[in-house]
């Protein structure tokens, strides 16, 4: 009886996957997509794409088609590289937030993991330590080891994994295991406590980091002034989860931002600033650029359409994830950076709290920060950007593509249209109108915050590696399909070519 | 006791007299009234001309062509330019052979009658001490000193190394009359204990107690540091790469982000870059009680110093910079972004400063007291980078109001102390270690010719230095009690536009 469970479990699950519309295609032995208007983040052509295998075998007017082909009419759609989003909490089921990023258009996602004994198991609400790592003595590449395990079983979206240092001590000799396993990227969080006390250890990091070709992916906000704002507020009884912006003002993310750079002119190493939320730190990042450092730039998307109005919501705990919701004008300086190109990344942060766990009691020191959005922030910014014409479609590509392509060392397998690359494309519509409902949410947050907001433009036909994977709003991928992708190392001149010159944005 | 061993012991009294009391030779009998004619007074805020009456140790009467009284010494100050007394809120007056009285001697000689002192508190079981030192025990003990020794006036600012435990010692401090604070963010105690520094600037600006804070980035020097000696290029010459300037950027922005956070005032020592003083101009751009002051070292040299052979005698922290800065420092001084020119004088003899230096392990600081004003007049009035009145203004009158003793002493009106120099602008003399009467002996500067300095000094009323004689006696100085910051007192710039 005990091993009929499990058999009986992967029957139902399988059902379930049915019942979900995961109908598995047979993939033919070729693909074309004719009339296409291809958007690369430098530039647009018109023209047919030949699809064989995983990689793109040609691109011309009116292509032959092989024997067997399956030809897809791209005619009033636009056709984009698929979206490469690296900075995904996909949490523990794979095979879920892929859905959701391939139902969205992003054909790459990442996932990030805790190294050592600090801070496993993301989420602190209700005061709950985190559960102690059984993973704590591994090495970096066996973290890595081990969660390519879990994307060959579960994922249908391509990943890539940065591993969040905890101890920095310990992995100082370990980065150059990330280099020769294809995943040269790491995770510091400035907002813990452990980075006060390990901070010396940090910068010794980074250096090292830089010397090996290894990014650093930095969380700014100063845990110092976090805390000592946070602990007077609650002394004061202003412990609410309303206050957290006034409790976690700009300043401490524009400090942290400016502390951040002057990592990367003391050691000469690149650093990757996640999810800026504010003008004041994008404009410290974008001092840092201006004096020629390997500073790089990403928002996420929720910090280009909404305001610290959320806080006044009685739902407003769907809403929070760190740094909070700023002011109008901040919302207006990051487009502004994204149109001028200081910004290289859009992406989500995604988070896969339900509604019940994003409901559960919160206060402004100890909360459920994240939420679900891979299925939904290319619609977002393609509406709030491009139909509202504050940026160009290649800008759009170079953020949500190319950019972040480059910065993971991916890039031209991923991040563009071109023969030779992988056949990641995304037919996209620009002129489909849905609302968003938390029914259609296929990661398990089942839920997203916006619901209910009517976005244009979405994907019609998500290609990931020359499969169909999403097409009549049908995911047509399996477990298992996606790969964890070998990445090159950060190599000088840090400077990352054609997306700096994207053409068109004259706003 | 044989008659020569007893000629011996009384040479020896006689020489150690004569090397304890070298400033009180002409012990000067102070005339009951002091009448200063023709004086071109110069305050920060304009200028007027007239005598100046002072009786005892106060500022009596300005006006035209006063009466004297009966046995008034008169001073014609004709040709010469007349100031309120220098203040110099950031003076160490320590090193192997500097004291009270040699430090205020050089001060007075300089121009500044009003110095200070930055005193630790004793911890149990270091150097002696029995227990632990409180605020107010340390403004006690250091009143002592002065009261023996000092020459010059003095304010004390009290070194804050134990926040959690010193934070309850503030309101002490403010009823001790000396409400100031020193925190080091270039110690390894400051990244050890940020959150209780934090908690002490906060407290200490409820309190309106000043906190005066050195803004390096630990973590950075420290990193880069041990870095620069792993591979060999620990000596001191490769001190300003080891310790650039973003290092100082980085924490003058975090301090500025501690006033914004905790709406305390902050006031930013010894800045040496323009990227810090940038950082500390937006943060009064944002209406931040942030205060700035400049030494007067990184006005005129540049990190060109490091290519010297005698380059340890030039050690100070933060390291010069480059000559982008120094222009953009004075910049700052004519747009009233910088509040103070000052010295961080250190009386280290010249044998200290020669000892072996490397970029983590050094003696920082030099004998500036008797040198600072003439210098900044000569690089900035005579140079006409700044008028006479800005001059009077950070030196003077903007250190006075920001360490809480204005208007007693930072401008010549009645009522205020009678600290004035009589200040000769066309006197040129070149620097020279034997005229140096700080204990250091020697200074950087050596050689160096210089235009403007001052003829007479007058503290409180007394004469103390003239005839290019020191005739102040030790224990005539005080410690000056000062009120609390002024809540709201905008920045210097408004109060002092010439």
């Amino acid at each position: 009886m005990k091993r009929v469970a499990p058999l009986l479990a992967t029957f139902v699950l399988g059902v379930v996957f049915i019942w979900r519309g995961h109908v598995i295609a047979q993939a033919p032995p070729e693909l074309l997509i004719r009339r296409a208007s291809i958007v690369n983040a430098d530039g647009r052509t018109e023209g047919d794409i030949r699809i064989r295998g995983e990689k793109i075998a040609e691109i011309g007017r009116n292509l032959t088609a092989g024997a067997g082909a399956r030809e897809i009419d791209a005619g009033g759609f636009v056709v984009l590289p698929g979206g490469i989003d690296p900075h995904v909490h996909p949490g523990q089921n794979f095979t879920a937030e892929s859905a959701a990023a391939l139902a969205g258009g992003t054909t790459t996602i990442s996932t990030m993991v805790s190294a050592g004994n600090v801070g496993f198991g993301g989420g602190r609400a209700g005061g709950a330590p985190p559960p102690p790592n059984p993973f704590a003595d591994e090495d970096l590449v066996g973290t890595i080891q081990r969660t390519d395990e879990k994307i060959k079983k579960e994922a249908m979206a391509d990943f890539i994994l940065h591993v969040t240092i905890n101890d920095p001590q310990k992995r100082l000799n370990q980065l150059e295991g990330l280099v020769k396993i294809g995943q040269p990227s790491i995770k510091i969080f400035m907002n813990r406590a452990g980075f006060v006390e390990n901070e010396r250890a940090y910068v010794a990091l980074i250096r090292k980091a830089g010397e090996v070709g290894v990014l650093p992916l930095i969380h700014c906000e100063d845990d110092t002034l976090i805390n000592d704002i946070g602990e007077r507020f609650i002394a004061q009884g202003k412990a609410d989860i309303r206050n957290v912006p006034q409790a976690r003002p700009v300043l401490t993310e524009e400090v942290a931002t400016a502390r951040c750079v002057a990592f990367s002119e003391a050691t000469g190493a690149p650093v990757y600033i996640v999810h800026i939320s504010s003008a004041a730190a994008l404009r410290q990042a974008e001092a840092g650029r201006a004096r020629g450092l390997p500073i790089f730039t990403e928002v996420r998307w929720i910090y280009l359409f909404l305001t610290d109005d959320i806080y006044k919501r009685d739902d407003f705990q769907l809403y929070i994830g760190q740094p909070p919701y700023r002011k109008q004008s901040d919302v207006d300086y990051l487009w502004k950076g994204v149109a001028g190109h200081t910004v290289d990344v859009v992406d989500t942060d995604h988070n896969t709290f339900t509604k019940e766990q994003k409901m559960e009691p919160q206060t402004i020191l100890n909360h459920r920060a994240g939420m679900n959005g891979l299925q939904d922030y290319l619609p977002v910014l393609w509406d709030t950007g491009v139909r509202s014409k504050k940026i160009t479609p290649e800008t759009f590509v170079a953020i949500t593509s190319a950019n972040p392509a480059k910065l993971m060392g991916i890039y031209p397998q991923k991040g563009r249209i071109a023969v030779g690359s992988d056949a990641d494309v995304v037919i996209w519509d620009p002129n489909e109108t849905r609302t968003i409902r938390d029914q259609d949410e296929l990661s398990v947050a089942k839920h997203s915050f916006i619901a209910g907001r009517s976005v244009t433009g979405w994907p019609r036909v998500t290609i990931r590696r020359g499969a169909v994977v999403w097409e009549n709003r049908q995911i047509t991928s399996k477990p298992g399909s996606g790969k964890l992708i070998p990445r090159h190392k950060m190599e000088k001149p840090w400077s990352f070519g054609p997306a700096r010159s994207t053409a068109g944005d004259r706003r | 006791m044989t008659r020569r061993r007893c000629l011996e012991a009384v040479s020896a009294i006689a020489l150690l007299a004569a090397v304890a009391f070298p400033f009180s030779r002409p012990a000067a009998q102070t005339p009951p009234e002091l009448i200063i004619r023709k004086a071109t007074i110069v305050n920060a805020d304009g200028r007027t001309e007239g005598d100046i009456r002072i009786r005892g140790e106060k500022i009596a009467e300005i006006g035209r062509n006063l009466a004297p009284a009966a046995g008034a010494r008169e001073i014609d100050a004709t040709g010469l330019i007349v100031l309120p007394g220098g203040v110099d809120p950031h003076v160490h007056p320590i090193g192997s052979q500097e004291n009270l009285t040699t430090a205020s001697a050089a001060a007075l000689a300089g121009g500044a009658t009003t110095i200070s002192h930055f005193v630790s508190p004793a911890v149990a079981g270091q150097r002696g001490a029995t227990a632990d030192e409180d605020f107010a025990g340390v403004v006690r003990r250091t009143d002592e000193l002065i009261k023996k020794d000092g020459m010059a006036d003095f304010i004390v600012h009290v070194m804050m190394n134990n926040p959690e435990k010193q934070i309850d010692q503030l309101a002490g401090l403010v009823r001790s009359g000396q409400p100031s604070i020193k925190i080091f963010m270039d110690r390894a105690a400051f990244a050890d204990h940020e959150r209780g520094y934090i908690a002490a600037i906060r407290k200490a600006g409820e309190l309106g107690i000043m906190s005066l804070i050195h803004c390096e980035d630990w973590t950075l020097i420290n990193e880069m540091g041990q870095r620069f000696t792993a591979q060999g290029k620990g000596d001191i010459k490769y001190f300003a790469e080891a310790r650039p300037v973003v290092t100082e950027e980085a924490a003058t922005q975090r301090c500025v982000s501690f006033s914004e956070t905790t709406g305390a005032p902050v006031y930013i020592v010894h800045i040496s870059s323009e990227r810090a003083l940038r950082a500390a101009e937006a943060g009064r751009a944002r209406g931040l009680p942030i205060f700035t002051e400049v030494r007067f070292i990184y006005l005129f040299l540049t990190d060109d110093v490091y290519k010297r052979d005698d380059l340890g005698l030039y050690i100070g922290r933060p390291p010069y910079r480059k000559q982008t800065d120094v222009d953009y420092l004075w910049k700052g001084i004519s747009n009233h972004t910088v509040d103070v020119v000052d010295t961080d004088h250190s009386g280290y003899t010249k044998a200290e400063k020669l000892t072996p230096q490397t970029v983590l392990d050094h003696k920082a600081g030099m004998n500036g007291l008797q040198d600072y004003m003439p210098i900044v007049w000569d690089q900035g009035v005579n140079k006409k980078r700044i008028t006479a009145e800005t001059f009077v203004a950070i030196t003077s009158a903007n250190p006075a109001r920001l360490m809480g003793i204005y208007p007693q002493k930072g401008k010549i009106a009645v009522g205020s102390d009678a600290d004035i120099l009589l200040w000769d602008p066309k006197e040129t003399r070149t620097i020279r270690d034997q005229d140096e009467l700080s204990a250091a002996g020697h200074s950087f500067v050596a050689g160096r010719s210089v235009t403007g300095w001052p003829k007479i000094t007058i503290r409180r009323g007394e004469i103390v230095w003239e005839n290019r004689q020191m005739k102040a006696r030790p224990g005539s100085g005080r410690l000056v009690p000062r009120h609390q910051f002024e809540k709201g007192w905008p920045a210097a710039s408004k109060a002092t536009s010439p």
